[in-house]
């Protein structure tokens, strides 16, 4: 069960990191939530059969797990320098650095999309939602990125 | 549909290893926490079981022993049991009167336990309504001098295993010792006899060795002993040579 952890581990840290990065903006925000969701993992791995179950769970868990850092007190009553910023830890990446203007729900939809290369039905899934939905927001995203980046 | 750039992109950010050994330690601490708790419950189980099963073997060994026991609580706290099954072998042919012999009593009663030494000053016999006899008591003077300390009267009582629950009654009122002072200064002790093989209950009265009542069983018969002016050792060493 220890190998099974770490396999796991290695196989998934740096795509739900990302993920979360592109959730939370903050490099060490991410670390958090990685470090809060293999936790869970580890409590709940044996609960988790195959592989595909084991990555659609870690997903949903980063996701639900960014959006609790986000409602934390400390978040919604410290502001933050990168509030009016984004982090110096992206200046360096243009696509980053656009991608973080964009409102929350379209960075997350364009990452499971561009990045983790799911279809628009399975984000459905992953985020509850219509597929029509995602669409939408999917399309207005990359708009919004594609005008960003011509500017 | 995965994009090159996107990807590109997010690539040059990975989870620092410090952050890894973080993970990775505190998983591995946790399942040594784990493992120490598997360990540590196992341990308290085993020793859980093993003071239960304790308790119990001592719980019912002491019911055990007490279903042949029946208890007299003296208001000093002292207790005097006697065995359920105690025969108190008395032939009720007996004869008694002044003039009886110390070897007739002997004979009758089939103990050895007096002293040629003993006169009877007294003999008083109750009897049941089939006249058999319910118990006896015999005032008896005892010209043995043991360390200088003269024994003038000795006082022994036998109860018949015949008898009735009054007189039962009445035996373990004077066992309890409720006929006597009661005060803080009469001391309830206990001395083992080797010899005898039982335990001997003596009260000292007010402090004193004055009227010195003694109990105790032996070979099924359950004798009182109320002497007047001797130290428990001096009587102790007198039923040890006498029985």
């Amino acid at each position: 069960m220890e190998t099974k952890f770490r396999d796991i581990y290695n196989l998934y840290k740096n795509d739900l990191f990302r993920l979360a990065i592109s959730y939370t903006k903050n490099i060490s925000d991410a670390e958090d939530v990685i470090q809060e969701v293999f936790i869970k993992l580890h409590t709940h791995m044996a609960n988790l059969n195959d592989d595909e179950h084991i990555k659609y769970w870690l997903i949903v868990t980063t996701i639900n797990t960014c959006k609790n850092i986000n409602k934390s007190y400390w978040k919604r009553n410290i502001i933050s320098i990168n509030n009016f910023e984004v982090s110096k830890d992206f200046n360096n990446n243009e696509i980053l650095d656009e991608l973080f203007k964009l409102p929350r729900k379209y960075r997350l939809v364009i990452f499971l999309y561009y990045y983790e290369g799911y279809k628009t039905k399975e984000i459905a899934g992953i985020l509850k939602t219509k597929e029509s939905t995602i669409r939408s927001i999917l399309n207005r995203g990359r708009n919004k990125l594609k005008d960003l980046l011509e500017r | 549909m995965k994009n090159k750039k996107f990807i590109d992109a997010f690539n040059s950010y990975q989870v620092s290893e410090d952050l890894d050994k973080k993970i990775l330690n505190y998983k591995d601490k946790k399942f040594i926490v784990k493992q120490n708790k598997f360990k540590f419950s196992f341990v308290f189980s085993l020793c859980l079981v093993i003071l239960l099963v304790g308790t119990f073997s001592v719980v019912a060994i002491l019911k055990l022993y007490s279903i042949n026991k029946t208890s007299n609580n003296t208001e000093s706290g002292f207790s005097f049991s006697l065995n359920e099954g105690v025969d108190f072998d008395i032939n009720s042919n007996i004869v008694c009167s002044n003039l009886i012999s110390i070897s007739d009593l002997e004979n009758t009663l089939n103990i050895d336990l007096l002293l040629d030494s003993y006169k009877i000053n007294n003999c008083m016999i109750n009897r049941n309504t089939d006249s058999s006899i319910e118990s006896i008591s015999l005032e008896l003077e005892n010209n043995l001098v043991i360390n200088d300390v003269y024994f003038d009267i000795v006082n022994i009582s036998f109860m018949s295993k015949g008898c009735s629950e009054e007189t039962k009654n009445t035996f373990k009122n004077v066992i309890d010792f409720t006929n006597f002072s009661g005060t803080d200064e009469d001391i309830v002790t206990s001395i083992y006899s080797e010899k005898l093989k039982t335990d001997i209950y003596y009260v000292t009265i007010g402090g004193t060795n004055r009227g010195l009542p003694i109990f105790f069983v032996y070979d099924n018969v359950l004798y009182r002993f109320i002497s007047s002016s001797s130290s428990i050792d001096e009587v102790i060493v007198a039923l040890e040579k006498g029985l």
